[in-house]
């Protein structure tokens, strides 16, 4: 019988991943949390049923929900996952991991990290301690661009000059499927010395080269910074609450930036057998596989743009053109991919063939040239109504054609 | 020592070069030919391929050269003789080929004849040309755009644009109030009637990507009746680099190979010609005189043809024009007027302020009323030198210019042009332009026949103080009017070739 597994927290980020992989290694998998028709919650009792017979339960979810400064220890977080990792060892489940945080840290800026660090403690002294595995995880990349990774790498790759915090403050990267084999490896392992794991790059690097490899892996050039002070990024925080129409900013993010102490990870590297990848290269490979469905996207949008219902032919023709003129990928938004017609909102006059997205789309206008028919044109208040509307959006486009430029 | 690998070695495959081999195999004399090109790039069915190239050479951002220099066929033509000849432009466009055929794989067919006023300054007379015309006429086939309303001459007929046609109405309708100005069906060498291994002009309307039918002449055709002879052959891949004299001729190769007869053809186009001469020619300071044609580009509307649709034809040269700026007998301009509709959008588009919707949409609602004129003044015009610098070993330098007091007749002519546009009903648009020096690849007058001196040869284009080593392309050519020059250099080409095959074969010393 395939040994069983319990997850929580498994359709984030890390959880949607280490699911994968238990299932690929023949894990039956129990998924506690969000997914359709389950109903646990963390703080909820659960049921006896979910736990028997399980080899492990990692504990991966995270309620966000509990009041900012709640008195900490009435944070459901807390109670909940003790509750969990008690019924866990009544159930008779030999190993309990929970995930937990390098910002894990007593008096630590914000308060996920205070969090992480009293669910550790309280772990400690409860009756589920001799069962539990706790992971210390540093700061996960790779994978789906989601949740606070996909927020970086598009932050890194937005503009050459960034105002950042906490650009000194050092991180210890880790692939999103390193993090996954190493909770594996936890769920599994039969005599683990230590109870408490760091999974992070040994080696810390400092915020400020993390963003830089992030921006270089996605084919951009250097990135620099305008250093911001704490006191100033929380300021701006608490304006975005006032201001309508504007995304609002937890300042809880912000702190968890802000200043914390590298964690020694190689003996915990060493024991669960992780032999962690260079970022740099890790990412290099990855987007470059990206780039490629990016690109075709991208020439898909273009050509639709143009009225053009395009064949295989012609796209192949317009990525490969694209990619030796060195335009591709332009970094085309999912917005704009999804709907090719926004992008009368960003293009330049046809004249400005210095233009990325000009010189992008006569190639598209040209890629699909021996397909057409000749004689064939648009009505005549068709082509008024573009021509005017062209007219007419042109301060607009402007002001925004400097984005893909 | 061995003999000698032909009585005749012809260096370049061009127009010039095919029209001085036939009267010599006619006349039994072996004929080798050299081309610096190969077969690669002869016609291809494929639309997707004749339009971006076997391998998307096409697919590149507009370099902002005429659209015409930038298809794949021309790309590859070109693209060689830029790397490989040595020669770079200073305020020049420096085309050339090292293709087989030569620029006739891209030229636009467009045809005119000299008369006797205008080769007065020649040491031949104008019985021996026209001989020569008619020789090659016959052989590359000549057809005259006409509309139907006219009626058929002897010559065969390709159906005219319906918005050339319009216009040339009105021509005849109104004539101009001092007669000098000429409007007339432009004479192509495009087929009308088909010849064995060629078709006739299928009026599809795509030729600037190349003529897959073979219905417009290029060089490469006259080769395939060439090689038929058993006194002619053709080596691809070998670009003649050097040029030596003992008791015959060797002309020395890019790859080493050496070959020799007591006289030499050359026929490598203006350019070609210059590079392989530069040891031989005491270029100085000042450097080697070149004729070029100053050339103006206008775009007309032809507002009550607005949104008809347009009619089948070809889309070279829909009709020819000529008007006077002076009281000399080479001061007039000559042209030609093309209808935009059937040439590629993308190019067109790529110089509007609009986007690339709007501009497409904004084209194809005139385009088939949509006319652009190309005008060319005659050499004398132009102030262009070839240059050698010492330093650079082989390399020339082409510095461009143009003649002194220049700028003013431009303008005159934009006027006086303005007021027949007016006359025949066309809005002349914004956007006219002037083209950088040598972009219109009607070069001649380096080396004139009937000059003295280094510079100069004879008028059966024997280079003074080079016994045997003769030049029949555009080099010898005295003078450049503004009239079409291809179809004058190989009838002198012809008229050359007929002279030496008349002469008997000795060695050149
Ligand atoms: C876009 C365009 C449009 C044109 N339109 C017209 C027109 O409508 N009407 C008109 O009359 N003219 C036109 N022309 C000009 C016309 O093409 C030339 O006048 C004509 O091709 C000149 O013929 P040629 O044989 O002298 O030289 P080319 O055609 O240049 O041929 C030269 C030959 O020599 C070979 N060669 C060069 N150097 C070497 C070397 N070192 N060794 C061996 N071989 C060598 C080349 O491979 C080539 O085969 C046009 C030209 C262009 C570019």
């Amino acid at each position: 019988m395939a040994p069983r597994l319990i997850i929580t927290g498994s359709t984030g980020y890390i959880g949607a991943r280490l699911v994968a992989m238990a299932r690929e290694r023949g894990f039956d998998v129990v998924e506690l949390g969000r997914r359709p028709g389950a109903t646990w919650r963390i703080g909820d009792e659960p049921a006896a049923s979910d736990l028997e017979g399980g080899v492990a339960v990692v504990h991966l979810a995270h309620s966000w929900a509990t009041p900012p400064e709640a008195a900490e220890e009435e944070n459901v977080n807390i109670s909940g996952t003790l509750k969990l990792a008690e019924a866990a060892k009544a159930a008779g489940v030999p190993r309990f991991v929970f995930a937990s945080s390098t910002s894990s840290r007593k008096v630590a800026l914000n308060v996920y990290g205070r969090t992480k660090f009293r669910i550790e403690d309280h772990l400690a002294s409860s009756k589920a301690a001799p069962i539990v595995r706790i992971a210390r995880i540093g700061l996960v990349y790779g994978g789906p661009r989601t949740a606070m990774y996909g927020l970086m790498a598009k932050l890194a790759a937005l503009s050459p000059i960034l105002p950042m915090i906490g650009l000194s403050r050092k991180v210890q990267p880790i692939h999103l499927d390193e993090v996954a084999a190493g909770l594996l490896a936890l769920a599994t392992g039969e005599n683990q010395p230590l109870q408490t794991f760091v999974l992070a790059q040994e080696k810390p690097i400092s915020f400020a080269a993390w963003l830089r490899i992030l921006r270089r892996a996605q084919g951009k050039g250097n990135l620099h910074f305008i250093p911001v002070p704490l006191t100033a990024a929380l300021l701006a925080c608490r304006m975005t609450k006032l201001l309508p129409l504007i995304p609002t900013v937890d300042p809880e993010r912000v702190l968890g930036l802000a200043g914390a102490a590298p964690m020694e990870s190689g003996e915990s590297l060493r024991l669960l057998k992780l032999n962690l990848s260079d970022p740099a290269t890790a990412l290099a490979g990855e987007f470059d596989q990206t780039d490629e469905e990016q690109s075709r996207s991208e020439a898909q949008a273009l050509l639709r743009y143009l009225g053009i219902a395009p064949t295989e032919i012609q796209l192949q023709r317009l990525c490969e053109g694209l990619r030796r003129e060195g335009l591709s990928p332009l970094g085309l938004s999912p917005a704009m991919i999804r709907h090719p017609g926004l992008l009368a909102l960003f293009e330049p006059p046809a004249n400005r063939t210095r233009h990325r997205l000009a010189q992008a789309l006569y190639l598209a206008d040209l890629a699909s040239e021996p397909e057409r028919r000749p004689g064939k044109k648009a009505g005549f208040f068709g082509a008024i109504l573009a021509i005017s509307s062209d007219v007419l959006l042109f301060p607009l486009r402007a002001l925004l054609a400097g984005r893909y430029r | 020592m061995n003999a000698p690998d032909a009585d005749f070695i012809i260096i370049g495959s061009g127009p010039a070069g095919v029209s001085a081999a036939f009267p010599l195999i006619a006349a039994g004399r072996r004929v080798l030919m050299l081309d610096g090109g190969d077969d690669a790039g002869s016609q291809e069915e494929s639309r997707s391929v004749r339009v971006l190239g076997s391998n998307l050479e096409s697919l590149r951002t507009d370099d902002g050269s005429s659209p015409k220099l930038q298809t794949p066929a021309a790309r590859g033509i070109l693209e060689s003789f830029r790397d490989q000849s040595g020669i770079t432009g200073n305020g020049f466009f420096p085309i050339g080929s090292l293709a087989r055929g030569g620029l006739s794989n891209i030229w636009g067919a467009q045809i005119s004849y000299l008369d006797a006023e205008d080769i007065a300054a020649w040491p031949i007379d104008i019985a021996s040309l026209q001989r020569s015309y008619e020789h090659v006429a016959k052989r590359i086939g000549i057809s005259r755009n006409a509309d139907s309303a006219t009626g058929a001459d002897s010559e065969p007929v390709l159906p005219l644009g319906a918005t050339a046609a319009h216009v040339l109405h009105r021509h005849q309708a109104a004539k101009p109030a001092d007669g000098s100005f000429r409007l007339f069906p432009a004479i192509n060498a495009i087929l009308s009637e088909a010849r064995p291994g060629r078709a006739a002009c299928d009026l599809r309307g795509d030729c600037l990507y190349g003529c897959p039918s073979g219905a417009i002449y290029d060089s490469r055709q006259d080769l395939l009746l060439l090689r038929k002879s058993p006194h002619f052959r053709l080596l691809d891949n070998m670009r003649a680099v050097s040029l030596t004299r003992s008791s015959r001729w060797t002309v020395g190769t890019a790859d080493g190979s050496s070959f020799s007869a007591p006289r030499i053809i050359l026929a490598a186009g203006v350019l070609g010609t210059a590079a392989l001469l530069a040891d031989l020619l005491p270029l100085g300071e000042q450097g080697l005189r070149l004729l070029n044609s100053p050339t103006l580009a206008v775009p007309l509307l032809c507002p009550t043809r607005l949104s008809r649709s347009p009619t089948p034809t070809h889309s070279l040269a829909q009709l020819g024009l000529s008007l006077r700026y002076g009281s000399g007998a080479s001061d007039y301009v000559t042209g030609a007027i093309y209808e935009v509709g059937s040439l590629p959008a993308q190019s067109f588009i790529n110089r509007m302020p609009l986007g690339r919707k709007a501009g497409r949409a904004a084209f194809e609602t005139i385009a088939s009323s949509l006319l652009v004129a190309t005008i060319y003044y005659p050499g004398d015009q132009s102030r262009s030198y070839i240059h050698r610098d010492a330093a650079m070993g082989k390399r020339l330098t082409v510095s461009g210019g143009f003649a002194e007091g220049f700028g003013l007749r431009a303008e005159a002519l934009k006027n006086a042009l303005r007021r027949e546009w007016k006359r025949l009903g066309l809005i002349q648009l914004p956007g006219a332009s002037l083209a950088e020096p040598g972009i219109d690849a009607h070069f001649a007058g380096t080396l004139p026949m009937g000059a003295t001196g280094a510079f100069g040869t004879s008028s059966d284009g024997e280079l003074n103080h080079h016994p045997g080593l003769y030049i029949v392309d555009g080099s010898i050519i005295p003078d450049l009017s503004s009239k079409y020059i291809t179809m004058t250099i190989m009838a002198n080409a012809d008229r050359v070739a007929h002279r030496l095959a008349a002469t008997e074969a000795k060695p050149a010393l």
